[in-house]
């Protein structure tokens, strides 16, 4: 049965098939567009793991997750993208850290959609041939992103920020790393990880949900599989400490660019917790370093960076870090710059007008991006694997006080866990 | 059908779509002229120093602080072009009030976008000597930072060299080394020029109680503008140049080639055959399913992303592509001989439904898309063209192969542009 909850003018509604999988719908009336996301919490991070019987960790290579994703596009009959394009709809895929995620848009057609959609991600089909000749494709990908400040900056500091943890490790793997995969690991992995009783499936925009429920239901009573593995996954321990505090690279660059990073040292959070450590976390970072923020302006004003700054908190029941940075002509001073006004924050505590000031700005935000089905959907997907729901983020910001926020800010901003990453131009 | 209900008032118009579907309000003001060497640079800045505070909030910080305030609206400026039109824009979007405490909203942030635009903090007749300097430095920086975004710079520069000399071609921008000559006084001439000259298009979407009362607004608010002047600008596409497609390289220490190419058509959206130019380079590059993501991603290996996209208005395809360098021949060949066979007719039943759907789709999400349908009406005002996506949809339905061929063939492959590292290792490429 379909549990059924109205949140912030929409109708949300939950259902768990017999065979595990979860089911969310979320009807936009008056909308065009049907957006789909079909995502298992499996991501870069998950290379080191075991199903119920086995005595070894399989340890297998960087890049793996994403690989798979991409390689799930073909089947037997070909390649699934003209399966989608036949009816117009535009399908896609991402792998995150600790998430894949397979996704359609469409303006028609929308239970065959779901049905190729279910269809594909559900029937591996892999070859060493095709295996061999994506390798080609994948290592464009990552050369491309090698030529990237933002991406190469960034996995710099995950690579200062973290001694162990794998998400100091790039998404897409090395060119080196990808050599390794098999299609037989490729099987692997997608039978630990892609069973439906781990997995979840969204729908988002103009569609009849009863039609929608109909139409998976029936899709997923047809097939049979095995029972869900019991998967354990192992993580390294992790230090409170960074790695390094600081690396350095070049790259074809017209100014430096460069990120600031602190570490969570406790971990573990999940569900509301975890939303309410996000959302707190970052109406902090919006106070200290936002547009209307003094330092903000002030560095501008001082030429000591452009309007290429920004800040970001990511928290997963694992790990949790704050990215700042952007492009910095002189690194060394905004690093003495960036440390007084955090020093000075920590001491004084935070402007409890600003804080209010970006409380509202955040819920604001919110509601803005709500016109986005690919918006809600992706957030509904990964809040619901932290245990978390999308929708309750403007109940957690209203319910943050400045107190809290206080005691964050000096407990997550701490110098022992900061570490600098700077993208020098040749 | 008609979405947007339009007003003007000499050169200024008001488009109000007025619409209870979103949880958004859209606010979208575009001031254009035409595309000048003179004068350029000064008024690609305008629209940043437009945030930089007003009469009533006299810098960045008090400006910004008051959008925050209101529920975090975003206001944001920038500059945009397209193609001989130098467009200053500002935009505002701000949440639903029925989901804030503010029954005001709307007209609050209707009210502080014609402050930023009419009333910008001043001395005399000059900008603030201050944030004129702020925003010099900034300036400085956008220009040099396109050379950070590869993929971005490759487009730019390929665009830009098949563009040269035309005002097309001018950069959006404007040019570092007119920097120093910028003031305080001539931007406030800058801006004087802008309103007297500019076509105004303000775009509203949301319900709308009182339309006629936000007509006024801006009507009111607006500077006049040169007398009498009913000047509705349109553009023209570029025409196609004869003899050889010119070759141009160009390297940086980095890891990926980047093979762009543009083919001019003469053909803009105004152009009957416009729909089946827009299948013509869909079935070349727009999807997934395209030929030159099949032949030179997925048969060959040879990139991650190669793709085709017309641009409505100069009528050019900008055909973009990553690449291994040392497959730079074996890329470009297969790009050649993609558009060969769609001029000879090879297309499968396949390619032309599928790119028809795919289009289709496009279309038909626009409309949960406020800024976009607002683009494609303003694309539609520049060109002459007043049509909805209903209206491109119906047109797309009618298109055959033998117009699609067609269209083909008025393609000519104007300008190759690569950009890779120096290290140019030998050995064979993937695949």
């Amino acid at each position: 049965m379909a549990d059924t909850a109205e949140k912030l003018g929409h109708r949300v509604i939950l259902e768990k098939l017999p065979n595990g999988l979860r089911v969310c719908l979320v009807p936009k009336p008056g909308f065009q567009q049907v957006f789909a996301a079909f995502g298992t919490p499996y991501g870069s991070i998950d290379n080191s793991f075991r199903r119920r019987g086995e005595s070894d960790f399989h340890v297998v290579p960087d890049g793996i997750a994403h690989f798979l994703e991409h390689k799930m596009f073909e089947s037997p009959e070909g390649d699934v993208f003209s399966e989608f394009a036949r009816r117009g709809a535009s399908a896609n895929a991402f792998t995150t850290f600790d998430q894949t995620t397979y996704l359609f848009s469409c303006t028609d057609a929308v239970t065959e959609n779901l049905q190729t959609l279910l269809d594909f991600v559900q029937s591996p089909y892999f070859t060493p041939e095709s295996v061999e000749k994506e390798k080609g494709i994948i290592a464009q990908e990552i050369r491309m992103y090698d030529d990237s400040p933002e991406r190469r900056g960034f996995f710099e500091l995950l690579r200062s920020l973290y001694h162990a943890h794998p998400v100091r490790i790039e998404i897409a793997g090395t060119v080196e790393s990808i050599q390794k995969i098999t299609a037989d690991l490729l099987y692997l992995c997608y039978g630990t990880f892609y069973h439906p009783a781990q997995m979840m499936l969204v729908v988002v925009g103009g569609f009849d949900a009863d039609q929608v429920l109909d139409v998976v239901r029936a899709n997923q009573a047809a097939k049979s599989f095995d029972p869900a593995p019991d998967v354990e996954r192992q993580y390294p321990a992790e230090p409170p400490t960074v790695a390094r505090d600081r690396a350095e690279v070049r790259l074809a660059l017209s100014q430096p660019y460069v990120l600031v990073g602190w570490k969570d040292a406790r971990t573990g959070l999940t569900g509301p917790d975890l939303l309410r450590q996000e959302v707190l976390t970052g109406v902090i970072l919006d106070t200290l370093f936002g547009r209307s923020s003094e330092a903000y302006q002030r560095w501008i004003d001082e030429g000591l960076m452009d309007e290429h700054f920004s800040w970001e908190y990511e928290v997963t029941p694992g790990y949790g870090h704050t990215v700042i940075g952007g492009t910095i002509p002189d690194p060394a001073r905004w690093e003495q710059e960036l440390e007084a006004v955090v020093t000075t924050a920590c001491e004084r505590g935070l402007d409890g007008e600003a804080f209010e000031r970006c409380r509202r700005k955040a819920v604001g935000r919110f509601i803005t991006s709500l016109d986005s089905a690919p918006f809600i959907g992706r957030g509904i997907l990964s809040y619901a694997f932290k245990g978390a729901d999308l929708l309750d983020t403007v109940t957690a910001l209203e319910s943050i006080t400045l107190e809290e926020a206080n005691a964050r800010l000096r407990e997550h901003l701490a110098s022992e866990r900061r570490a600098v990453s700077i993208v020098w131009p040749t | 059908m008609t979405r947007f209900q339009s007003w003007h008032d000499g050169r200024r118009h008001v488009h109000i779509w007025p619409t209870s579907q979103f949880h958004t309000r859209y606010l979208h003001v575009k001031c254009h002229h035409t595309l000048q060497r003179d004068g350029l640079t000064a008024t690609a800045i305008l629209p940043y120093l437009w945030l930089e505070g007003t009469t009533r909030y006299p810098d960045a910080a008090a400006l910004m602080r008051r959008a925050d305030a209101l529920y975090g609206t975003v206001l944001r400026s920038g500059i945009s072009k397209r193609a001989d039109q130098h467009i200053a824009e500002l935009y505002a979007l701000f949440p639903d009030p029925a989901h804030t405490r503010e029954p005001q909203l709307a007209q609050r942030v209707a009210e502080l976008a014609l402050e930023v635009l009419t009333s910008p903090a001043h001395e005399g007749n000059a900008f603030v000597p201050g944030h004129v300097h702020r925003q010099r430095t900034l300036h400085e920086r956008r220009l040099e930072s396109v050379y950070d975004d590869k993929m971005a710079y490759a487009f730019e520069r390929c665009a830009a060299l098949a563009l040269e000399g035309c005002p097309e071609g001018l950069p959006r921008l404007g040019f570092t080394d007119d920097l120093d000559s910028v003031t305080p006084e001539g931007l406030w001439q800058a801006q004087t020029r802008l309103f007297e000259d500019a076509d105004i298009h303000v775009y509203w979407i949301g319900p709308m109680e009182a339309a006629e009362r936000e007509v006024e607004r801006w009507f009111t608010g607006l500077p006049q503008g040169a007398v009498n002047a009913e000047t509705r600008r349109q553009v023209q596409p570029v025409p196609v140049r004869a003899g050889e497609a010119r070759s141009h390289e160009e390297t940086q220490p980095i890891h990926q080639g980047k093979l762009n190419v543009v083919l001019k058509t003469g053909i803009g959206m105004a152009d009957p055959t416009y729909p089946a130019l827009l299948m013509a380079t869909g079935i070349l590059g727009g999807f997934p399913h395209s030929k030159l993501f099949i032949n030179v991603r997925e048969k060959n290996s040879l990139a991650y992303y190669a793709s085709a996209r017309l641009d409505a208005l100069t009528g050019l395809i900008h055909v973009q592509t990553g690449i291994d360098p040392r497959n730079k021949d074996r890329a470009l060949e297969i790009i050649e001989a993609q558009i060969r066979a769609l001029q000879a007719g090879e297309i499968t039943d396949d390619e032309f439904e599928f790119t028809r759907k795919g289009l289709r789709h496009q279309y038909l999400q626009t409309l949960d898309q406020p800024l976009s349908l607002a683009d494609l009406h303003f694309s539609g005002q520049l060109a002459g063209v007043d049509k909805e996506p209903e209206d491109w949809i119906e047109a797309l339905d009618a298109v055959t192969r033998d117009e699609v061929v067609a269209a083909a063939a008025a393609m000519r492959v104007d300008t190759i542009y690569f950009l890779h590292g120096d290290a140019m290792e030998g050995g064979q490429g993937h695949g």
